[in-house]
């Protein structure tokens, strides 16, 4: 009994060492981002005439639909393949995450900046 | 024993509750960087815009400008060589009077087309500022105004056709007006023959021998 609560104590400090660095981590993000934030000089308003040019046509959207999770997912990680027949929605999000890290890194790579997000249609 | 596994437990949903809180917070921040990246990117496209847009609207003005320019040399250019055969014109007897009408239409002409020539370089200039920036310059002429001396150059042509039409229907009328009274004075008189009044003998032909012959071409 006393191993198991041992085991246990371990445990819990590790996930507690964790969720430390995971917090430090977050609050580094929120100071890079409040300085960015105080950092960024909004551009003189356009005139209105240019401002319609400016933002004059549709808005554009890549969609990206990835036919094959599954496979995908079986493919990249051997449990995934059975995983995948068990929880199918858990592989999809997955797989869809990691799709939009990649383009994200692809995409810079070729001087894209692009917002790379998830849409879940309802 | 029993103290220290209830100890565990609480720690260990401690633990969970604190890992859950952070969870939102990590959704917070990833959102707040996404808005501001947005922003950053769509803020410097801005920028390159307006930079392109004003390089545009510069050269346009240059161009005007340059134009502008041209057609001034081009006026005075026009203006000293067109004064030379005016001035020589006017001087003499004969042809005064027909020179200073002339000179008169010219320069009136000339300056209505220089004018239109301005105006529309100018009118064109302050349209393409206006597409390319955004704004209408304070002192450019309107199209109404471009309008105005364009039509101004054309009344200009057109006076000057009519006042030459007019002065050749009075030539026309004087010269009919004279051949009348020739006619008039030569009936009243009976005609009686004189010797001046004989026709003239006709100049006899050089002889072919002073005039040079021309050669024909050798082959």
């Amino acid at each position: 009994m006393s191993i198991v609560l041992a085991v246990l104590l371990v445990l819990n400090l590790a996930a507690l060492g964790l969720s430390l660095w995971f917090v430090l981590g977050l609050r580094k993000r929120q100071r890079d981002v409040s300085a960015r934030a105080l950092a960024l000089v909004p551009e003189e308003a356009l005139p209105v005439p240019l401002d319609e040019q400016f933002a004059a046509g549709r808005r554009r959207l890549l969609v990206v639909d990835i036919l094959n999770p599954l496979e995908l997912a079986a493919s990249q990680v051997k449990i995934a393949g059975p995983a995948g027949a068990i929880a199918p929605a858990l592989i999809r999000k997955v797989v869809y995450e990691q799709a939009v890290k990649i383009t994200e890194q692809e995409l810079t790579k070729h001087g894209v900046q692009a917002d790379v997000s998830i849409y879940v249609a309802g | 024993m029993l103290l220290a596994s209830l100890l565990t437990l609480v720690a260990v949903l401690a633990t969970l509750f604190v890992a859950r809180l952070c969870l939102p917070a990590s959704l917070e921040v990833h959102e707040g960087e996404r808005l501001l990246h947005r922003a950053e990117v769509a803020n410097a496209e801005r920028a390159r815009f307006r930079v392109v847009r004003e390089a545009w609207t510069d050269t346009s003005e240059v161009v005007e400008t340059a134009v502008e320019v041209g057609k001034d040399v081009t006026k005075a250019s026009h203006q000293a060589i067109a004064a030379i055969p005016f001035s020589i014109l006017e001087a003499i007897p004969g042809t005064s009077e027909q020179a200073k009408v002339v000179r008169e239409h010219h320069d009136d002409i000339a300056g209505s087309a220089y004018g239109a020539i301005g105006a529309v370089n100018q009118g064109l200039g302050a349209a393409i500022r206006g597409v390319l920036g955004g704004r209408q310059s304070e002192n450019a002429p309107s199209a109404a105004e471009v309008a105005g001396s364009v039509a101004g150059f054309a009344q200009a042509i057109g006076r000057a056709a009519e006042a030459t039409a007019e002065r050749v229907a009075a030539e026309r009328r004087a010269a009919a007006q004279r051949r009348a009274a020739a006619e008039s004075s030569a009936a009243a008189s009976p005609p009686s023959p004189s010797p001046s009044s004989a026709p003239a003998p006709r100049p006899a032909p050089r002889p072919p021998a002073d005039r040079p012959r021309p050669t024909p071409p050798k082959p």
